[in-house]
Formats: structure tokens, sequence, C-alpha cells
């Protein structure tokens, strides 16, 4: 295989360039690195509500990704489901999608995929964006939940 | 194209039944496999090229050689003719003759070695496009897969427990909380702005040594007996 010209950051050296911007000086977003097999970064955004968002790194790929909901809590499937497609075209940065969770059962999540070597601006845009859009997304698609678990 | 569809039914193949998730790690094996291919397909194209190119100049080197001869045998052929041997010149012209069907044969030759240079070098791109794809699938759901973990990790965080975890609808109805504690704190903010808009007018009127403060106990006393003597009434 043909070796990569460009220099990726490291999941690390992105965790440090997040921390550094000034939306992290200011306390709207915490940084906070979470090892594991692949170590991962997670962004808490304050003006979302608290937002979980996660950044991974793979190769030349870097994914923004906020979890919805799992399947569980969905009062009515066909209708979400048709729902979210005629939303998509609004969201167009981002992706929603249903898929298995490590516990278990399956979950919908909303995520965006750039390249690696994206500056710290790009990223931040699209942390912000997404985070925008699952607001927005979570919003509309209220009707279609069960607000208590089962 | 090809790379699509073998992708889908490969997918279709991995789920037992409609329905059924399709694993990140479903999807790797598959992708994996696909860009093993598509890696010796690649291997295979540029081994043919570097043949065939082998085969493209040594052909080229060949027409040169004939196209000298011709030249050189013509140049014969009229000497010949100058010293008005009609019967060499004639011999000479024969050789030239065979020389140039030679000569059509290798440029033949020549411009299909030519040609599948060209295709060979239209496939490799084609195989490393599809490749520089597949690795950006794969590394998409490599990433997407280290999420998955993560947010197992996160998911009880907030409620501290297993069985309830934070969803989307968490942070909509925090940042709902937050507007309305806002709109409230704004209501009693103007309210306090009112109000003490009031105490600076009185203010300015005792300082103006208008004092109604005299004037407001009086009215407020007559007000009250009148209270008084309505619900002695009632």
């Amino acid at each position: 295989m043909e070796s990569s010209k460009h220099h990726y950051r490291s999941i690390q050296t992105l965790a440090d360039e997040l921390g550094a911007s000034a939306l992290a000086r200011e306390g709207k977003l915490q940084i906070e690195l979470l090892e594991g097999a692949e170590t991962s970064v997670l962004v808490t955004l304050s003006d979302f509500g608290d937002l979980p968002v996660h950044v991974a790194l793979s190769g030349e790929q870097l994914v923004v990704e906020a979890f919805l909901w799992p399947a569980n809590q969905v009062r009515d499937s066909a209708g979400l489901n048709a729902q979210i497609l005629r939303l998509q075209k609004l969201f167009p940065f981002t992706t929603m999608a249903l898929e298995p969770l490590t516990r278990g059962g399956e979950g919908y999540v909303m995520f965006a995929a750039m390249r690696a070597n994206s500056s710290t601006d790009d990223i931040l845009a699209e942390i912000l964006i997404l985070a925008d859009s699952v607001i927005q997304a979570t919003e509309a698609l209220a009707p279609y939940l069960t607000l208590a678990q089962v | 194209m090809t790379v699509w569809n073998k992708l889908v039914t490969a997918l279709r193949g991995a789920a037992h039944e409609a329905g059924e998730a399709v694993t990140d790690s479903q999807a790797l094996r598959i992708l994996d496999q696909e860009i093993r291919d598509a890696d010796n397909d690649l291997n295979s194209s540029k081994e043919a090229l570097a043949e065939i190119m082998a085969k493209q100049k040594l052909s080229a080197g060949k027409l040169q050689t004939t196209q000298a001869k011709i030249a050189e045998y013509e140049g014969y052929a009229m000497k010949a003719l100058e010293t008005q041997d009609e019967a060499l010149a004639l011999e000479v012209a024969g050789k030239v003759a065979l020389l140039e069907t030679q000569r059509d044969e290798e440029e033949a030759q020549l411009s299909a070695f030519t040609q599948s240079v060209e295709q060979l070098r239209g496939a490799i791109q084609t195989a490393q496009s599809n490749i520089k794809r597949l690795k950006q699938q794969a590394d998409t759901v490599k990433a997407t897969e280290s999420v998955q973990r993560a947010q197992a990790t996160v998911a009880g965080r907030y409620t501290g427990s297993q069985s309830r975890v934070q969803t989307a609808l968490d942070s909509l109805e925090r940042i709902k909380q937050k507007q309305a504690e806002r709109g409230a704190r704004m209501e009693s903010a103007a309210e306090l702005a009112n109000s003490s808009s009031e105490d600076a007018l009185d203010a300015k009127l005792r300082a103006a040594g208008i004092t109604a403060a005299a004037g407001n106990a009086q009215s407020v006393l007559e007000r009250l007996k009148a209270q008084r003597a309505s619900t002695k009434q009632g």
C-alpha cells in the first residue's frame, strides 16, 4: 500500500487542540479522553444541555457522533424512521443511523465523517453543527418517542 | 460499480435475517476482503503493465531499425539508378518492398502495445481509487466502532444507573429548563427594574421637598376605613 503523504494528528493532540480552543477556555466545552482499545475524545457542550459528543480517529477519517436514544424508547418505529428520512435533507452534513449497542439492542445516532487532517476550527464547527442538529432533530422527532424508558 | 454490487450482496448474506443489524465487525471483515481483492487486482495490473511496457519498448526499437534500413536501401536503389544499373535497382527495390511490409506489421504491433498500456494505466487508476474509497469506508466504520464502545462508557453517567441511559431528550429537557429559568429570571428582573424606578422617582420627589409619603398614608387610611365599613355591611 502506498504510504500517506499527510500528517494526521493523533487523538491526544486533537484533545489538546480542542482543550486549548476559545470555546473550551470559556467553559462552553469540556474535553475528556476516553481510554479503550481505541482512545476517543468526549466533548460535553454546556450550551446544548450537556450533550455528549464523541470524536474518534481512524486512519484518514475522523468521526463526530452523538447518541440520540435507544430503539426501545420509540413509540412508533415505522413513523419515526420515515420521518427521519424526510428530515435528513435538513441536516445535509450529518447522518442519522440505527446501530447495534454494545449492551444489546439498537440505538439511534447522529454522526458526521470528515478527513482527519481537517483544521481544529473545522472540527469544532462540525461538533457545534452536529450538536445543533441533534437538538433540532430531537425536538422534531420527540412525538414518536416515549418519555419514560422501558 | 462492481465493487458496490459485491459489497451489498455480501452484506445481505452477512445479516442472517431481514431486520437484523449488520455489526461493525461484519462490515469490517467484508471491507477487508474487498480491499485485499482490489489490492491483488492492482498488483497484477502493475505487473502486466511493466511487461507490456517492456514489449512496447522493444517493438519501438525494432520499428526504428526497420525504418532506418528502409532509408538505407532506398539510398542504394537511388545509387544503382544513377549508375544506370536498372536490374540492380530493381533487386534493391524488392528488398525495400519487403522491409516496408515488415515496417507496417511492426507499426501495427506497436500501436497494439500502446493501446494495452493505456488500458492498463486506466485499470490501475480505477483500482487505486477503489482501494482509497474502501479504506475510507473501513476507517469510518472503525471510528464509529470505537464511538460505540465509548458511548457504553458514558451511557449511565448522569443517571447513575445502567438501566436508564442518557439520551438527547435529556439534553433537550435541560435546555428547555434553562430557558424557562432564564425566562423567569428575566421576568423578575424586569419587575425589579420597574419597582426600583418607582423608588427612584419617589426619592426625587422627597429630595424636591414634595413628600407624597404623608399623602399616601392618608389615602391608605381612608381606603382601609372604607373597607372596614363595607365588610361590616357585607
